[in-house]
């Protein structure tokens, strides 16, 4: 079984995973250190926002959300790229009151086997400054169809 | 040694945040807005409970979680939390809540993750609401 090169974003936008680098937030590193920045669509507006992944600490950012990396596939090239993906072009937006958002959509995991498996990923930035707080993919079914 | 203890404010605030109604909104392919809906904060979960165990007082609270006739007991410990279990602080660096203090955020948060947005075929009947491993508050 070999896994296709390409990972579907969202609903048809294809995009190669991208080698990035894992980001350098070990110990001694400051938490207010950036390790990511992603164009993300304005919630009840036009436009783009910039949303930022610091370090962070136990509670948010890259140190809070590492561990849900290898839970979900492709390593942190992928993961990188559906919080992308997922900020730029959501499914689903929920505005909590705990102060943050909680934004979705499918990602699709694409086989060469003719089959694909539909994870929902999720990105969680605070409201106000658009600071990361965690992100995470959740598997879905497996369709057993090449992938749309 | 005193066990540690969640200050009294966790558990209103907590039950707030878990009964407070989110405003949702999907969008389609072309990213045109499909639909706007109000809905719990714990969709498609609903909370039945919370409150101190019974026998371990303030120290630990459990939350009891309902979807798809399944109940799921989320299982917070204060030992697990100690440097905010008091419920008293409010980091700006990653708490954005204007009304909630940093403890009852954070459990919010972590209830999400490891319960709210999972299948209920997915999970056992107890789920302990912890940082990840190493990582204590």
């Amino acid at each position: 079984m070999r896994q296709a090169l390409s990972v579907t974003a969202g609903w048809f936008a294809a995009a190669a995973g991208r080698p990035d680098a894992v980001p350098n937030c070990g110990k001694g590193v400051r938490p207010r250190k950036i390790v990511g920045k992603y164009k993300a669509k304005r919630h009840n507006k036009g436009g783009y926002r910039t949303d930022l992944l610091y370090c962070g600490g136990a509670k948010y950012g890259y140190r809070h959300l590492q561990p849900h990396v290898p839970q979900y596939f492709g390593g942190w090239g992928n993961f990188n790229f559906s919080i992308g993906a997922v900020l730029k072009k959501p499914a689903d937006w929920v505005v909590q009151g705990n102060g943050n958002f909680r934004e979705s959509a499918p990602i699709f995991q694409c086989f060469f086997a003719g089959y694909y498996i539909i994870w929902t990923f999720y990105v969680v930035p605070n409201i106000q400054s658009g600071s990361i707080v965690t992100a995470y993919g959740h598997k879905g079914r497996t369709v057993d169809k090449p992938c749309p | 040694m005193k066990a540690l203890m969640f200050g009294d404010s966790f558990v209103p605030e907590l039950r707030d945040i878990l009964t407070s109604i989110s405003t949702a909104t999907s969008f389609g392919p072309n990213g045109i807005e499909i639909e706007t809906r109000e809905q719990p904060f714990t969709y498609p979960w609903q909370l039945t409970w919370i409150g101190y165990d019974p026998d371990l007082g303030h120290s630990r609270v459990i939350c009891k979680l309902a979807a798809e006739r399944k109940t799921v007991a989320a299982v917070i410990d204060a030992g697990d939390f100690r440097k905010i279990c008091a419920n008293n602080t409010r980091s700006r660096a990653w708490n954005g809540s204007a009304h909630y203090h940093d403890m009852a955020v954070l459990a919010s948060t972590l209830i999400e993750e490891q319960i709210v947005t999972w299948d209920p075929s997915q999970l056992g009947s107890e789920v302990r609401i912890k940082l990840p491993k190493d990582r204590i508050a």
